[in-house]
């Protein structure tokens, strides 16, 4: 009998071997398929339950868990069977295929049958990928002339086998495939190898075999003469009992579902991992950091738009941009376009009826905000008009904030009529302008529309809908947004619905808040690069082209030079988009699985950001598209220690500061930042 | 860089200090109890270590 080697990696296979095959003792290399050449992303276990769910579906009050009963019974018997004619414990899926159906729905339907084999496939051929080292292994066996076969104790018949390894590029290498469930003898019992012998006329002391199962692949091969060598790889070994583990904890339910998606999610990521370019510090934070929010966000939006059905998707400018490009790249058929809108036009139609103290109240929200200076530019009404009218109310500085919002000087600017007819004049010229692109890009055509946008306030919905409302033909709107916040409008009128799928306020759940926390990250990570809409022109062709804010614009201008950045970010993210579908199919977790995860990746990333992560975010800008032209530093300075002899100017600083957390990020430990989220708690309103 | 389910369980507890309500990312005091006794479990009783001990033991 052979010696029963033990190696540990395909470096120390390569090593034992050339010396053998250069002296021409071995003529046939025989490898085991699954864990030796291919590895699964998931338990086969799942990959058979997510084939059932998918089956459940075509079959009226299926569930999944009848049709998985239906392939154990029928599995088992077929097992049964083999052991009772002489066979060993094998089955093939060619005859499984028909008594599964037949158990589930009484008949065997040609089509379950056929769909049954398609989707088993394709969730096999989403799990598989070729470990690391294999390919090199192959190519160095090329060179020796040897006659190549893949083995395997696998319930597939040998023609699927053949396709899925030709889908990955290994069926080129073998010059013949041996499946236990074609002869129904297995590695297990050593009778696969006697058969192939058989089959091939083989000779037993000229064939190595190599395999991770140390009693099927050494111990059965080396009793018949065979050199049989476990590849016993330890980070596989480790991988395979984690991946056990992670399965066991994820049926707990809770943080565990999306933990076990997000591992899964990384083992793709590392098998398919491009290279890294030069920025690849944006390309990360993007695909480890945005991308499981912006994909969860994205599933939870897919399970809406199945149950809301609208007949378009508009997608809104800016931070609608990647949002669509992910639902690009899915197989999902709707109806889609990508509507120039901002803040800023939609706000200057929406006073073609005058201007409401509630609408006035809007432009002091920013904490920048510069008195009636701001409602002329958050409604793109005219200083020179207006700013006179201003001076009979003792409103002569019109860039002083106005900090009591009901200021009496203010209410009655607001009752002038004639103020209110120079706003009503300009408000409708911008409706009049808007409503013509609108009706250009078919808004106005469908009787129920999506918006998609980032949040966060909903104030385009908004606005929209009170300038349109009236209108014959305004559609229904569902709103979905990435987070929403209706603290400014918390009435969305008839015909209206929205919803934040990562954050709800209304949900009263303060583990979402911490969105909030940091929105620009978020606007930033979705952002199209073009600048923000500032109006439209018609062209001469007499179409409606939207005018963007000038890249000489001083705020435009830090966008631009932080775009290649965005880009990176953005890469990142479609990169993790794609693992994400192809795992979130295969697991079947909904987006309310995984959303206890995604509040804690963000927890993470947010409240405790390493410092090399603030460096790269400090590079971005945010600006506003609310009228105003201000940069919004992000992370601007780290804490010092001689901060604690001014606390009350540190405490002012740190109210104002976007990113508060970053401030401590460099502090060892993480204390000062779980200190300041239990004082952050504490102190914000239910 | 995922999170480790001790971190989240620690990052949580800033939510109990608090009156904010919700400690959904918190993978809870019993279920981090189960999961360190799985890794324990897998690396000290399971019987594929047992196997491979014996196969070594084969070997050399």
């Amino acid at each position: 009998m052979p010696d029963k080697l033990r190696l540990t990696s395909w470096e120390s296979l390569k090593t034992w071997l050339t010396p053998q095959v250069e002296q021409g003792r071995f003529q046939i290399v025989s490898l085991d398929i699954f864990d030796t050449l291919v590895a699964r992303i998931d338990l086969p276990e799942h990959i058979q339950r997510q084939v059932c769910r998918q089956l459940a579906t075509q079959v009226t009050n299926a569930t999944p868990q009848q049709v998985f009963q239906a392939r154990q019974q029928a599995e088992n018997s077929l097992r049964e069977q083999a052991l009772q004619q002489g066979f060993d414990h094998e089955c093939c899926f060619s005859d499984l295929v028909p008594l599964w159906i037949k158990n589930w729905v009484g008949y065997e339907d040609p089509v379950l049958m056929a769909l049954a084999i398609e989707l088993e496939l394709q969730a096999e051929t989403t799990a598989l990928y070729i470990k690391k080292d294999v390919i090199d292994f192959l190519e160095w066996l090329k060179g020796f002339n040897l006659n190549l076969l893949a083995i395997s104790d696998m319930y597939l018949d040998s023609q699927y086998i053949a396709q899925l390894l030709e889908n990955l590029g290994l069926k080129q290498y073998f010059s013949a495939i041996y499946v236990s469930s074609d002869s129904k003898l297995g590695k297990h019992s050593g009778r696969l190898f006697e058969y192939i012998k058989d089959k091939q006329a083989l000779d037993y002391q000229a064939w190595v075999h190599i395999g991770d199962n140390p009693h099927s692949d050494r111990l059965k091969a080396c009793e018949l003469g065979i050199q049989g060598i476990w590849l016993d790889e330890k980070d596989e070994v480790t991988r395979i009992s984690q991946q056990r583990i992670n399965a066991q904890m994820a049926e707990r339910g809770g943080v565990w579902r999306g933990r076990y998606l997000a591992e899964q999610i990384r083992e793709s990521l590392q098998v398919s991992s491009p290279k890294h370019t030069q920025k690849a510090e944006y390309f990360d934070y993007g695909r480890e950091v945005l991308g499981i929010a912006f994909s969860t966000f994205m599933l939870g939006l897919l399970e809406n738009l199945a149950q809301t059905k609208p007949d378009c998707i508009f997608f809104i400018a800016r931070d609608g941009y990647l949002f669509q490009q992910m639902l690009s790249k899915t197989n999902a058929q709707y109806q889609q376009r990508y509507l120039y809108l901002s803040r800023q036009v939609i706000a200057a139609a929406s006073v073609a009826e005058g201007l409401t103290l509630q609408q006035a109240q809007v432009a002091f929200y920013n904490p920048k905000q510069q008195g009636l200076s701001s409602i002329f530019k958050v409604y793109s009404l005219s200083h020179e008009l207006l700013a006179p009218l201003a001076k009979k109310y003792d409103l002569h500085d019109i860039s002083a904030p106005i900090h009591d919002w009901n200021d009496k000087r203010l209410l009655n600017w607001l009752a002038d009529p004639e103020v209110q007819a120079i706003i009503r004049h300009t408000g409708l010229t911008h409706k009049q302008t808007l409503q013509a692109y609108l009706k250009q890009e078919g808004f106005f055509d469908y009787q129920h529309v999506a918006m998609v946008d980032i949040g966060w306030n909903g104030t385009l919905q908004h606005f929209l809908t009170k300038t349109f409302e009236q209108e014959k033909h305004y559609p229904e709107v569902s709103g979905f947004y990435f987070a929403l916040v209706p603290k400014l409008h918390n009435d969305f009128y008839q015909h209206n619905q929205a919803e934040g799928i990562i954050y709800d306020s209304r949900r009263s759940n303060a583990c979402e808040r911490v969105v909030a926390e940091f929105e620009e990250v978020f606007e930033q990570g979705a952002r199209a690069l073009h600048g923000s809409t500032i109006g439209y022109s018609q062209d001469a062709l007499g179409s409606w082209q939207p005018l963007l804010k000038a890249d000489s614009a001083p705020d435009r201008a830090a966008e631009i030079r932080a775009n290649p950045y965005v880009e990176q970010i953005q890469a990142g993210v479609l990169d993790y988009w794609q693992h994400f579908q192809k795992i979130q199919q295969l697991t079947g977790f909904t987006s309310h699985e995984i959303l206890p995860f995604v509040y804690g990746t963000l927890e993470r990333a947010v409240v405790y950001p390493t410092p090399q992560e603030v460096k790269l975010i400090r590079r971005l800008v945010h600006t506003e598209d609310f009228g105003h032209d201000h940069v919004l530093t992000l992370a601007e300075r780290w804490f010092q220690w001689r901060d604690l002899l001014s606390p009350k100017r540190f405490w002012q600083y740190l109210q104002v500061e976007a990113w508060r957390y970053a401030v401590f990020s460099h502090l060892p430990t993480g204390i000062a930042n779980f200190a300041l989220r239990i004082a952050y708690l504490h102190a914000v309103k239910k | 860089m995922l999170p480790h389910p001790l971190y989240l369980f620690l990052a949580a507890q800033a939510f109990c200090f608090s009156k904010a309500r919700g400690q959904c990312f918190s993978p809870g005091l019993k279920g981090l109890i189960v999961w360190y006794s799985l890794r324990i479990k897998t690396k000290l009783f399971n019987r594929h270590y047992f196997k491979r001990i014996r196969l070594l033991w084969e070997v050399y």
